[in-house]
């Protein structure tokens, strides 16, 4: 074996690259030997100095609503109720959080939340909309409807994991005490299988 | 693409997931898929413990019959993750091996609690990111349709509640995509004069081009309508989506069921 079939060194001249297999027709460099799949894609990382070519699964985005099914309103009567984002057969906000959680199956990655109430906060009321993970609410995507407002969304990328509970938290401020929401949506990106 | 739904469970039931609907009959809860998905992880969670003894378990079933392997919690876990095998082949007719549910059973008395649910499922042959929506159920009449527009929502089964106002209706939709491919089975009583039902997928209250009329069924009979050409696209986060129906003719009362899936893409 010589050094240059080592790979010690490349000869002045010629350009390395690679063939798929010793009945390949077409050297090329790696790249763009490597094609991505309906579900695979690829990425090339450090660009034009050590440059690596990192394979990733694709992901898919995907949609969950919550609601009401008997008049297309979730009432939320007091402060601080929990309801799961991915539906409730009784459209009942819970002031037990255990009973709104969902076990995640997967990581994903929660993009973005819309909130329409059926009616708005008056003067200095809120009615704030957010993310539950493991019982600690987080800020960072979270819809906050405040006078006049009754239909709001809020994007971002919030990362939730396999094994964790998630449901949403429903938070009145400036003295509100009710509220009747028609829809919480969420979109969310997965991995899907390869 | 994840299904997540939760029911309140103090005796045996099935599910339609993708609209949070239960029922004791099995018939009842049925949904028709567009497209096949192979089902991957489940889980459960409850609020407190099953109970000495107990325990609480779903399976995913397709004409009654066990596709998928069963996700079960026991005392005194009060969740569980676990893969799932199985496949629901694309629907096709109203036929046993075309509906599918999911079943809900307890071992002994476990408190009755809400147990929420999920199961990750995907398409494999073709749009392998299609997520499913649903609604209705092939038991419960819709309300009497009018020529013009009633509402409801594809995320809601079972009683076929609905009313005029679209605004009640409208789901803001949370991301771009488009939605394409659908089911709709459609169960008419015997109808003496033409009824032919429109249904359609609106956005911001337009008509889309998913939008589709079921012929009259002058018996009592069930039609079974798929699509995968016609497409509306969100073309921004937001857009209001609503699920509407009519009759074309106001003449005919005869009393109809209906039952659906769209399938989506997000961007």
């Amino acid at each position: 074996m010589t050094a240059i079939d080592k790979g010690l060194f490349t000869p002045v001249g010629i350009i390395p690259k690679v063939r798929v297999t010793s009945n390949d027709t077409t050297a090329d460099y790696l790249n763009n030997k490597v094609v991505e799949g309906s579900r695979i894609g690829k990425n090339i990382l450090n660009a034009s100095v050590n440059e690596q070519l990192q394979i990733v699964i694709a992901e898919v985005g995907g949609v969950w609503v919550s609601c009401n099914r008997a008049d297309g309103n979730i009432s939320v009567l007091s402060p601080n109720l929990y309801l799961s984002p991915t539906g409730h057969s009784t459209g009942a906000p819970m002031a037990n959080i255990g009973e709104a959680q969902l076990l995640l199956p997967r990581d994903i990655t929660l993009t973005s939340m819309y909130v329409y109430s059926a009616t708005a906060p008056t003067a200095g009321q809120t009615l704030t909309c957010q993310f539950n993970i493991d019982g600690t609410p987080t800020t960072s995507l979270q819809v906050v409807l405040t006078t006049g407002v009754t239909l709001l969304g809020a994007t971002g990328e919030l990362s939730v994991l396999q094994d964790q509970l998630l449901c949403l938290q429903f938070t009145f401020g400036g003295g509100m005490t009710s509220a009747n929401i028609k829809f919480v949506s969420t979109a969310y990106r997965v991995m899907i299988e390869s | 693409m994840i299904i997540g739904w939760s029911s309140l469970n103090n005796a045996a039931s099935y599910a339609n997931p993708l609209s949070t609907y239960f029922n004791a009959t099995e018939l009842f809860a049925r949904f028709w898929t567009p497209v096949s998905v192979d089902l991957y992880d489940g889980t459960i969670k409850l609020n407190s413990a099953p109970g000495g003894g107990n325990s609480r378990s779903f399976r995913c079933l397709d004409g009654g019959v066990q596709t998928g392997s069963i996700v079960t919690v026991s005392d005194p876990d009060t969740s569980v993750r676990s893969a799932i095998t199985g496949t629901w082949p694309a629907s096709t007719s109203e036929a046993d091996g075309q509906g599918k549910t999911l079943h809900h059973s307890l071992v002994g008395t476990p408190p009755f609690e809400i147990c929420n649910n999920s199961i990750v499922y995907q398409n494999n042959d073709i749009d392998p990111g299609i997520g499913l929506y649903s609604g209705g159920s092939p038991n419960a009449a819709f309300d009497t349709a009018t020529t013009t527009y009633i509402y409801t929502t594809f995320f809601k089964g079972g009683t076929g509640v609905a009313s005029t106002t679209e605004a009640n209706w409208q789901i803001p939709w949370p991301t771009t995509g488009k939605f394409k491919r659908v089911f709709i089975l459609y169960k008419s009583a015997a109808s003496a004069l033409p009824q032919s039902i429109i249904f359609t997928l609106r956005i911001d209250g337009v008509d889309t081009a998913m939008t589709y009329t079921l012929p009259s069924l002058l018996t009592t009979n069930s039609q079974c309508y798929t699509e995968s050409t016609l497409e509306a696209e969100i073309t921004s986060a937001g857009q209001l989506v609503s699920f509407g129906y009519k009759k074309t003719n106001a003449a005919q009362t005869a009393s109809f069921t209906a039952v659906y899936c769209f399938g989506f893409i997000a961007d």
